[in-house]
């Protein structure tokens, strides 16, 4: 069953969330292996999302803060 | 049923992971502090409803989600909701990535490096409303599945999946803006700004 680019792009998402059916997975790795176009398009959006993740998700956590939610803890009242 | 006097050992090292979030979320250090202590209040006290061997990382965003919707949202200006039209979803691709030739050696990584600052990418990120910038932030940075995502806003599997396409459709919109200002702002002949002659 041939699958054109766009049906395959629309699930690129999807798929890259890793949310797809096995069937569709593999339908989409299939198309990836011989369309470079739309394996450029995927792996341009995997890394659009790597960055995002980067960017977001290194803060360094203030020792006061964990000081202050340790206090806080011990504090409570059960 | 989990023990209370293990809480500090289970759950203090997703300080990191929380505090970040948090940071997105109330888009500064204060608030985020208060939103993380809050978070952890609340989970040690409500520790003993928490099943172990079950998702502890899920459980505390949900308990991080309702306490920045409660205690924070409200203070906040709502952003109006901007008209996305129908953005394709080869968006930023087609504007940025599309063509692979002229890459040449260069990886996409290096690519993207040169196109947007980290402070502009939270930028972006902190731009989203919230109920796009929630189910972006658990899926793209945090890695939570949909049905995670689902329990931890409360909301259908559905609709987590339209906010994703539509958060990420607005967040990849927002990311372009930012890329083509640089590439105006690297073109542009170079003048001296101060130079008021």
């Amino acid at each position: 069953m041939a699958h054109n680019c766009d049906d395959i792009c629309r699930d690129l998402h999807v798929y890259l969330d890793g949310e797809t059916t096995v069937a569709t997975r593999s339908v989409i790795a299939v198309h990836l292996e011989d369309c470079p176009s739309c394996a450029d398009a995927f792996h341009f959006e995997a890394q659009v999302r790597l960055v995002v993740a980067r960017c977001c998700c290194e803060e360094p956590v203030p020792e006061s803060l964990r000081v202050r939610v340790l206090r806080a803890i011990y504090t409570a009242d059960p | 049923m989990a023990d209370q006097a293990t809480f500090a050992d289970d759950a203090l090292p997703l300080m990191q992971p929380l505090y970040s979030a948090a940071l997105r979320l109330t888009r500064n250090t204060a608030d985020a502090e208060d939103l993380v202590s809050e978070t952890y209040l609340r989970a040690y006290r409500s520790y003993g409803t928490f099943t172990t061997g079950t998702n502890l990382k899920a459980w505390m965003y949900r308990i991080l989600t309702n306490a920045y919707i409660s205690e924070y949202r409200r203070r906040q200006r709502r952003p109006a909701e901007t008209e996305l039209g129908d953005l394709d979803h080869l968006y930023l691709y087609r504007r940025l990535g599309g063509d692979a030739a002229a890459r040449l050696g260069r990886s996409v990584e290096d690519e993207l490096a040169g196109l947007f600052t980290e402070h502009e990418v939270k930028q972006a990120v902190e731009d989203l409303p919230d109920y796009y910038r929630l189910p972006v932030l658990l899926a793209d940075v945090e890695g939570f599945s949909y049905s995670e995502i689902a329990e931890i806003l409360d909301i259908p599997i559905g609709t987590v999946m339209s906010r994703l396409h539509r958060g990420r459709k607005q967040l990849h919109k927002r990311l372009y803006d930012f890329a083509a200002r640089n590439r105006l702002l690297a073109e542009e002949p170079g003048e001296d700004p101060d130079d008021g002659s």
